[in-house]
């Protein structure tokens, strides 16, 4: 019986990344309102806040339910966080993130409420900052049509609001 | 009005719900926070839904409103101050005023609104001249980061001495007004002193920046064992005291005088790992020498563009990265040093060739000292001083360790000439010269990163996809122990290289090539659920193959084939196809599982030799009878 020969050694250096990547945890994570199923590696996981304190606590089994968040919105939640624990240049997040946000309102408004059900404050400053810089300098009317605010208010409640608030058209 | 028709208008009307206005009041505040408080109040007139969410908004901004009248900023100030939800906490408060206001009284209330809602972070600067803030006001134990650009009360020769007391107080940052304006216009040219006591009863501060003052009666003060970040910016007399900074671990002195016994300070600060140093041109007419045993990043700059004569002498034995704007004469002694990033001031614009001479000359003895340099960064003007050093042919290259040389974009690689391609590349055969430095490689990490505590590798679950960490340990497992014994290879990222469109690692190319020629069906049906998943399944089918074909039969025993059963049959369930290497292992085991046929066999040739025996001996026979 002739000894097989092993192929140049890459063993050890194989070993080394096996090594490596077995400190790789890889949590999967399930959202329960429409079933969609993420893999992701625990570091990119462990930016939202909720998750984070369930793996530490020792609860989270390898499939983590995440409910109110829907699979759509976890897929783009997911590569933001991909993106941040990637990259430590802040330039580049920058501009990763003004195109990354470049979404409606309605967009925007989902990331928004999965970011704060899940704790991640990277995400949700940075969709706020967005939103305010939408805002920022417009009259009420540009704000509704931007924000898609169906203005409620009756003539003299804004009349009563304005005056209280000394605040006038012009400034 | 069809169905379709109808459906269209439900979709329309789904798209123009006002998502937005259904946010909890937090994440609306966040919004808002962004804003000016003006703008802010102004949400009012939104909907009911935005009416009064502005009266519970903690964040309070007043910015300059420079379009309004002072006594109508005054007004809304008070009115936003008052009319809104007492109930509610004030977390961030924010006035940033060039215009005098009115009352001074205003100001204090507005402190004093702040403290008494809990105020954690507030920040006042007042642009213009105004009666100096008495410290006791801003007594909070609530208090977390508190930044001041006003007068603050000189310790008179009065009764007690102003004290405050900030028992959460972390990040403190006091300058003075940018322009000192009294109320008939006249420009003041004024170093204020600070106030000793305004470093005192700080007992949790982490952050501290002073700008502009004059530090003479602060001596005593720079006692601060927690402190972790101290900024200096445009101050004088700084104390000539040892500092007590136990803690230390990022300085920056930024157009300071160097006291003189700067030297004995650096040797102080024992845990100091970031250091920048902007030099005035006085602070260079010394020697300066900075020993730090921990310091990991060094960041000198010039503040002259005279090329200075005094020397700066380093000792710091975890140096990572030095990065210096201008050029000095500068001896370093970082073994560990690996970054590097000079940026020359300024070339073409003096025309005196002996000065320039003298520019390259510096510049090249500074090179000479960063040898062991792994990434080295020039700018444009240090480019072409080099180029233009005259004598640049004749020297041999300072650099040995070098990796990536990275340009400016604007100075293309088809100028370097000869020379200096020799000169910067000459010694290192690894040496490349980029455009961006990979970013993985580059870190200027100021604090280390703590790493996160794992819940033990002995997590295993049944699950089939996902728990390449159980895998690996299994494979370590199996293989031969003398292996943990060699050395580890450098623990960077081999080389990898593409295989059908996925990326593996270099080695495994060929074997790959040879699985797929003689065995095609393998990848048939293999699966994965992104890219880097398939990578680390056929980096894992290539590893384990190679390691079961290193073992050699003596080492295999009934354990090892279970293992390797199992390694296989994984691997089949994440979608390779490996009939081929099952049956090899198979046969292994019917060899050992079986080794009286090794008997058999051997009697046989018993048999057979015995026979050969007996018809030798027959044929003797039959000779001698004839």
């Amino acid at each position: 019986m002739k000894k097989l020969k092993f192929i140049g050694n890459p063993l050890l250096q194989s070993r080394e990344k096996i090594n490596m990547s077995s400190d790789k945890k890889w949590l999967t994570l399930k959202t329960t309102e429409d079933n969609e199923e993420f893999v992701v590696e625990e570091s990119v996981a462990i930016m939202s806040n909720v998750i984070k304190n369930m793996v530490e606590d020792g609860c989270a089994s390898s499939v983590i339910p995440v409910p109110r968040v829907k699979g759509n919105a976890m897929g783009k939640i997911i590569e933001f966080c991909k993106k941040h624990t990637e990259e430590s240049d802040e330039k580049v997040l920058k501009e990763f993130d003004a195109e990354f946000l470049n979404l409606g309102p309605d967009a925007l408004y989902d990331l928004m409420v999965s970011a704060n059900f899940l704790e991640i404050k990277v995400l949700l400053d940075s969709v706020t900052t967005k939103v305010a810089d939408m805002i920022k300098g417009k009259s009420s009317e540009e704000i509704r049509n931007i924000l898609k605010i169906e203005n409620d208010l009756s003539a003299e409640e804004i009349e009563e609001s304005r005056r209280e608030n000394c605040w006038t058209r012009q400034e | 009005m069809g169905s379709p028709q109808a459906k269209r208008k439900r979709v329309y009307e789904d798209e123009d719900e006002d998502k937005l206005s259904k946010l909890p009041d937090d994440v609306i505040h966040r919004i808002l926070s962004f804003l000016d408080a003006k703008q802010a109040v102004q949400t009012s007139v939104l909907s009911t839904r935005w009416r009064f969410v502005w009266t519970t908004l903690p964040i309070l901004n007043f910015g300059q409103y420079q379009h309004s009248s002072p006594e109508n900023t005054y007004n809304f100030i008070r009115h936003v101050l008052f009319n809104r939800n007492h109930q509610a906490p004030v977390s961030e408060l924010m006035l940033c005023s060039a215009q005098s206001i009115p009352s001074d009284s205003l100001v204090e209330q507005f402190v004093d609104y702040a403290i008494s809602h809990n105020v954690e972070c507030l920040n006042l600067k007042l642009f213009y001249f105004h009666t100096s803030f008495k410290l006791s006001r801003l007594s909070s134990s609530s208090l977390k980061k508190l930044t001041l650009q006003v007068r603050l009360a000189e310790v008179g020769s009065q009764s007690e001495p102003e004290c405050w007391n900030l028992p959460a107080l972390t990040h403190l940052s006091l300058g003075l007004p940018r322009g000192n304006f009294t109320k008939q216009g006249l420009f003041l040219n004024v170093f204020d002193k600070l106030p000793g006591s305004c470093l005192t009863c700080l007992p949790a501060l982490r952050s501290l920046n002073l700008e502009g003052w004059d530090l003479k009666l602060s001596s005593f003060a720079f006692n601060l064992p927690h402190l972790t970040t101290l900024r200096l910016t445009g101050c004088r007399n700084l104390p000539e005291i040892i500092w007590n900074f136990p803690a230390l671990l990022s300085l920056e002195l930024d157009g300071v005088d160097l006291p003189k016994n700067i030297n004995c300070i650096f040797t102080t600060l024992v845990n100091l790992q970031n250091l920048k140093l902007c030099l005035t041109r006085s602070s260079m007419e010394q020697q300066h020498s900075i020993s730090c045993p921990q310091l990991l990043n060094l960041n000198i700059v010039m503040l002259s563009y005279d090329p200075l004569y005094g020397n700066i002498k380093v000792l710091a034995p975890k140096l990572r990265n030095f990065s210096c704007v201008g050029i000095l004469s500068i001896t370093l002694e970082v073994p560990e040093l690996e970054t590097v990033n000079i940026e020359s001031l300024i070339w073409l614009s003096r025309e005196d060739w002996i000065y320039r001479k003298k520019l390259c000359c510096l510049l090249i003895d500074m090179l000479s000292a960063l040898g062991n340099a792994k990434y080295l960064t020039l700018n444009l003007n240090s480019i072409e001083a080099l180029s233009a050093t005259d004598f640049l042919a004749s020297l041999p290259s300072p650099f040995y360790n070098l990796e990536f040389v990275k340009l400016p974009p604007e100075y293309e690689e088809s100028r370097i000439s000869g020379a200096l391609r020799s000169y910067l590349l000459g010694g290192s055969p690894k040496a490349t010269i980029v455009t961006t430095l990979p970013l993985n490689k580059v870190n200027f990490q100021a604090v280390p990163v703590s790493v996160t505590s794992r819940k033990g590798d002995e997590h295993y679950t049944t699950q089939s996809d996902v728990k390449i960490g159980v895998y690996a340990d299994r494979v370590r497992q199996i293989g031969c122990p003398e292996i943990s014994n060699v050395r580890a290879s450098s623990s960077r990222n081999s080389d990898s290289g593409l295989w059908h469109g996925h990326e593996v690692n270099l080695e495994f190319v060929g074997l790959l090539d040879i699985i797929m020629k003689n065995y095609p069906q393998t990848f048939e049906h293999s699966t994965a659920k992104s890219e880097r998943f398939h990578t680390m399944m056929l980096n894992m089918l290539c590893t384990s193959v190679t390691e079961f074909l290193r073992t050699s039969m003596a080492d295999f025993n009934v354990d090892i084939i279970s293992k390797y059963k199992d390694l296989f049959a994984d691997l089949q369930r994440w979608g390779f196809q490996l009939v081929w290497l099952l049956s090899h292992l198979n046969n292994i085991e019917q060899l050992l599982v079986s080794p009286h046929e090794l008997h058999t066999t051997d009697s046989c040739v018993d048999d057979a030799k015995s026979k050969l025996q007996e018809l030798q001996a027959y044929c003797l026979e039959k000779i001698t009878e004839i």
